[in-house]
């Protein structure tokens, strides 16, 4: 053996083989099982990944939609609201109409039977008038007639008659 | 001098079976998880060689090999190469352990196969008329004579810095070390030990810390290289 800066071409050999073993041994039970799952894992977590963002743009869109059909809905509620409230103002409109001819019925209906109940009394008080006018006046004539009264008065009818014929 | 091939076992040789051993029980141990359930979240080793080999693949590879089938292809190769040279340094460090990319050989033989394939994967992937282009440098044709050669010298040179860069990293800390003790038995005296042994440990974590930093270098340059020869023609 010489200086350090000496080269065996026997070392050099074995270097060779013993690294020839070494990358064999490593490329075939180490680093191409590692390679190859490292690959699979990579491509499972890209996929993982893509369908992540899928999902959430998914998720987005759907969020999207509810809240349309959310506005949706409170625009119809409103509307249905609105609607309820009219028809409730005109059914109230409407009932109110009604009791105002209902009532303007039943005062007419009333002011024609107080007419008629008055034109009853009126009338019955002209006859009990009447009546108390020919009772009274008999009793006037039966207590003023004299018989000479009579006579004059049977006289001026007696007169009367043939003019009247 | 003729070569001869001295194929004795030395240490070097034995813990690079080390390293052989411990880095496929570790792997197979993670491995054998990813097996089971590979969308299991990792645990244990196998979240450690997870975010290593995520790492070497996302920082390493993607980052310097501009076609990421290449890249792809070559990142068992990456992240084997990081782990045998990291676990060659570490061992270094371990008591009684020996350093194998403290030698020239062992690193020589790394760049080499770095060269193979710096060069190989060109040649393949886009033809041999590509990667011949590629002495050009982007430069007019008449200025071949200078260009080609420059640039043959300066792919070689790759290799042998390669080379020289983690055997010259590993080599020094180890020598710092040796010298720091040597002070002890220089001067004789027990007196100097505190200093001595203080900068021993730093050494030891700087060491540490090389440890892992040739290894991601000569790694991430080898790729560089790859995605260098690949790439389009005026990129040096």
């Amino acid at each position: 053996m010489g200086g350090i800066l000496d080269i065996s071409p026997g070392l050099m050999f074995w270097t060779l083989v013993n690294f020839a073993i070494f990358f064999y041994l490593l490329s075939k039970f180490g680093w191409k099982p590692m390679i190859n799952a490292l690959q699979q894992r990579e491509q499972t977590i890209n996929e993982m990944i893509l369908r992540a963002e899928r999902a959430h743009q998914e998720a987005q869109k759907l969020l999207e939609e509810n809240k349309k059909k959310l506005a949706e809905a409170r625009q119809q509620m409103m509307e249905i609201i609105r609607k309820g409230e009219a028809q409730a103002q005109a059914m109230i409109e409407s009932a109110m109409a009604e009791a105002e001819k209902l009532k303007q019925k039943k005062v007419e209906e009333a002011v024609r039977q107080i007419e008629q109940e008055k034109k009853a009394a009126l009338q019955e008080l002209r006859q009990q008038a009447a009546d108390l006018v020919v009772t009274t006046t008999e009793k006037i004539l039966r207590d003023v007639m004299t018989p000479e009264i009579r006579k004059k008065v049977t006289q001026a009818v007696v007169e009367e008659i043939p003019k009247a014929n | 001098m003729p070569p001869r091939l001295d194929l004795s076992i030395t240490n070097y040789v034995a813990f690079q079976w080390f390293a052989i051993i411990a880095a496929f029980v570790v792997v197979r141990k993670a491995a054998k998880r990813y097996l089971k359930d590979p969308l299991k979240p990792p645990k244990g080793w196998q979240n450690a060689l997870e975010a290593l080999l995520v790492y070497i693949r996302d920082k390493i590879a993607y980052a310097t090999i501009p076609d990421k089938k290449v890249a792809d292809s070559l990142l068992p190769y990456l992240a084997s190469l990081f782990c045998f040279i990291l676990l060659l340094n570490l061992f270094g460090l371990l008591p009684g352990g020996h350093t194998a990319t403290s030698s020239l050989s062992v690193t020589g033989g790394m760049a080499l196969l770095s060269f193979i394939l710096y060069n190989g994967v060109a040649i393949v992937k886009r033809g041999f008329k590509h990667w011949a282009h590629h002495f050009l440098a982007g430069a007019p044709v008449f200025l071949a004579p200078i260009m080609v050669p420059i640039e043959i010298l300066g792919n070689i040179t790759r290799a042998v810095a390669l080379a020289i860069r983690l055997f010259a990293n590993m080599t020094a800390g180890h020598l710092v070390l040796y010298s720091l003790i040597g002070i002890i038995l220089f001067f004789e005296t027990v007196l100097v030990s505190p200093f001595v042994v203080g900068f021993s440990v730093f050494i030891y974590f700087l060491e540490l810390l090389v440890a892992f930093i040739q290894a991601y270098i000569f790694t991430i340059l080898t790729a560089l290289f790859i995605g260098l020869n690949l790439g389009g023609e005026h990129e040096h």
